[in-house]
């Protein structure tokens, strides 16, 4: 009864002793943290205290990292997929576009459906790939003789405008097999080269499924959809970007994957996506038929 | 009788009923064994943590994730690895969906080496098994850590913090081989063993 009492009298000091334990631990932690931590423990030694202390709470004092010699600049694409320039893209206009579309015909085809082994099939690409194309030719950060002296003559908003109205000829691919759905079972002991680097990838290679960026599945922004494209062109820029010759992708997204490819892989995988709508695999049809 | 009564032990208590003074006395014991666990357990943490650096990042410098390659530390030819006027090196690399740029590093052994990362997309994981290296690669963040090799030899470093459909495919190598195999090079240049 006695301790009772004792605990609620207003002059038992162990409240006090404990906030004030929690408040020292908290300035001790604070200062060790933001302070001690962060002047001592790596960083630059130019740091001074208050730099180090305004780094480590993030509040960037001095953002420059030290100062380097750095070698000469050399940027793969002029794009980026900033807020500003997928604006510029989405603010493509079609009818204008298909005005502009009528000088891609003698190369690129009927609709953007190319016959040629040479120029590719532009309809259904995604709109961002194909702007950052033309731009890449314009200021030749993609080299091709043609296509740079084409792309010169079209302005930004030229670009979006074909861009948009290329995009929309999806409807005028002929209807892909079912290949295009990802089909399960498809491992990393696959048999197929092709398909297994497709679905799978080769972890052991580093290379990850192209379906995680080219689709069925993934898509990452700026890489085209590669069902249906000429089995030439692919190959050939396969080819191009392991050379080094091709080296407008950002991030070296493709060409680090590239390199890791021998000439059969590359024949195999352009055979692969061509093939997934010149011959349509008739065996699969019929499994798949009411797939949307 | 009342003096008597304060001065005897207290009459016994109904069954079942533990004295006070019994319940204090096993209340310590625990809170003893609990204390004790704790301390076991930071001292465990703090030991580990300090003989083997694992440092928690103490540094935050923020980038734009989608314009790195237009310019500035994590422009395409500047990643790979320089090394700095006083010998020690520094090591750039992109983690993005799905790949470490450049995919082959190459370090001198015994030299005190800097890792200096960022995320062109979402949150990537640095790890070199067997080293004090492991990391979150965050977009929008600088990730940095700091160790020195003190034996030559290849660490596979798997991305490890899933990051997609393709996230399996996303690795890469730090090759750290003897002095000799690192040749002399100028502060402008980087040194990778990616494939070129
Ligand atoms: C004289 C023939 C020719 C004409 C006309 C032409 N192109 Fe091309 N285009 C090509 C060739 C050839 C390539 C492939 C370049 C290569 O192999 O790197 C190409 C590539 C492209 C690419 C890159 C596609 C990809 O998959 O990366 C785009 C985009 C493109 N052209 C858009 C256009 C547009 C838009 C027009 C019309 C304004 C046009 N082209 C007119 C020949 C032509
Ligand atoms: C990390 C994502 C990613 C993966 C994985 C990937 N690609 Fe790509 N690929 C891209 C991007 C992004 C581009 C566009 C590059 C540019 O902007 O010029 C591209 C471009 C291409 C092109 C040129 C297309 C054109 O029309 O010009 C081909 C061909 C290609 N990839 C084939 C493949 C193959 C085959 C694989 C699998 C072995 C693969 N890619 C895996 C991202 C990827
Ligand atoms: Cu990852």
């Amino acid at each position: 009864m006695a301790r009772d009492r004792n605990t609620v009298s207003p002059i038992n000091p162990w409240p006090k002793v404990a906030w004030a334990l929690v408040a020292g631990v908290a300035v001790i932690s604070i200062g060790l943290g933001f302070g001690v931590l962060s002047r001592y423990q790596q960083n630059d030694p130019t740091l001074d205290l208050w730099s180090a202390i305004c780094r480590g709470l993030g509040l960037n004092a001095d953002i420059a990292p030290a100062k380097e010699s750095e070698p000469a600049l050399r940027t793969p694409s002029r794009i980026a997929w900033t807020t500003h320039t997928l604006d510029q893209v989405s603010a493509g206009d079609v009818r204008h576009g298909s005005f502009i579309a009528m000088n891609c015909v003698a190369c690129h085809g009927q609709n953007g459906l190319s016959k040629s082994t040479v120029a590719p099939t532009l309809a259904g690409m995604d709109a961002a790939a194909i702007f950052k194309q033309l731009d890449d030719f314009r200021f030749g950060k993609r080299t091709s003789g043609v296509m740079e002296a084409i792309a010169k003559t079209l302005s930004v908003r030229d670009s979006a405008d074909v861009a948009a109205y290329l995009a929309a000829q999806k409807d005028r691919l002929p209807p892909l097999p079912p290949a295009r759905i990802p089909e399960s079972g498809h491992g990393p002991r696959e048999s197929d080269p092709a398909k297994r680097l497709v679905y799978a990838g080769d972890p052991r290679r580093g290379i990850a499924p192209c379906s995680s960026c080219h689709g069925p599945g993934g898509y990452k922004l700026g890489a085209p959809a590669l069902h249906g494209q000429q089995a030439a062109y692919i190959e050939r820029q396969l080819a191009s970007f392991a050379q080094g010759l091709r080296q407008n992708d950002i991030f070296e997204q493709m060409r680090v994957i590239a390199r890791q490819l021998t000439t059969d892989e590359m024949q195999a995988l352009a055979a692969f996506y061509a093939g997934a709508l010149q011959s349509p695999p008739t065996t699969h049809a019929g499994a798949h038929e009411d797939a949307p | 009788m009342a003096e008597i009564d304060t001065k005897s032990p207290s009459p016994p208590l109904p069954d079942g009923i533990i004295p006070e003074e019994a319940i204090t006395r096993a209340e310590n014991r625990w809170l003893a064994i609990m204390l004790g666990m704790l301390g076991v357990m930071i001292a465990v943490i703090v030991v580990t943590g300090v003989s083997n650096s694992l440092h928690p990042p103490s540094n935050v410098e923020t980038i734009d994730p989608v314009t790195l390659h237009l310019g500035g530390e994590f422009a395409e030819n500047n990643l790979g690895t320089a090394v700095d006027p006083d010998a020690s090196v520094t090591v750039r690399l992109i983690a993005e969906q799905y790949a470490f740029v450049p995919d082959c590093t190459r370090i001198p052994v015994g030299a005190p080496v800097k890792f200096r990362l960022t995320s062109t997309d979402v949150i990537h994981g640095f790890l070199l098994p067997a080293t004090n290296v492991n990391t979150m690669v965050v977009p929008g963040f600088i990730a940095e850590v700091r160790t020195t090799f003190s034996r030559p030899g290849v660490y596979n470093m798997p991305c490890n913090e899933f990051c997609g459909y393709g996230h399996h495919g996303m690795s890469a190598r730090v090759e750290v081989v003897p002095s000799e195999q690192f040749p002399p090079q100028d502060a402008a240049e980087r040194t990778s063993c990616a494939k070129q």
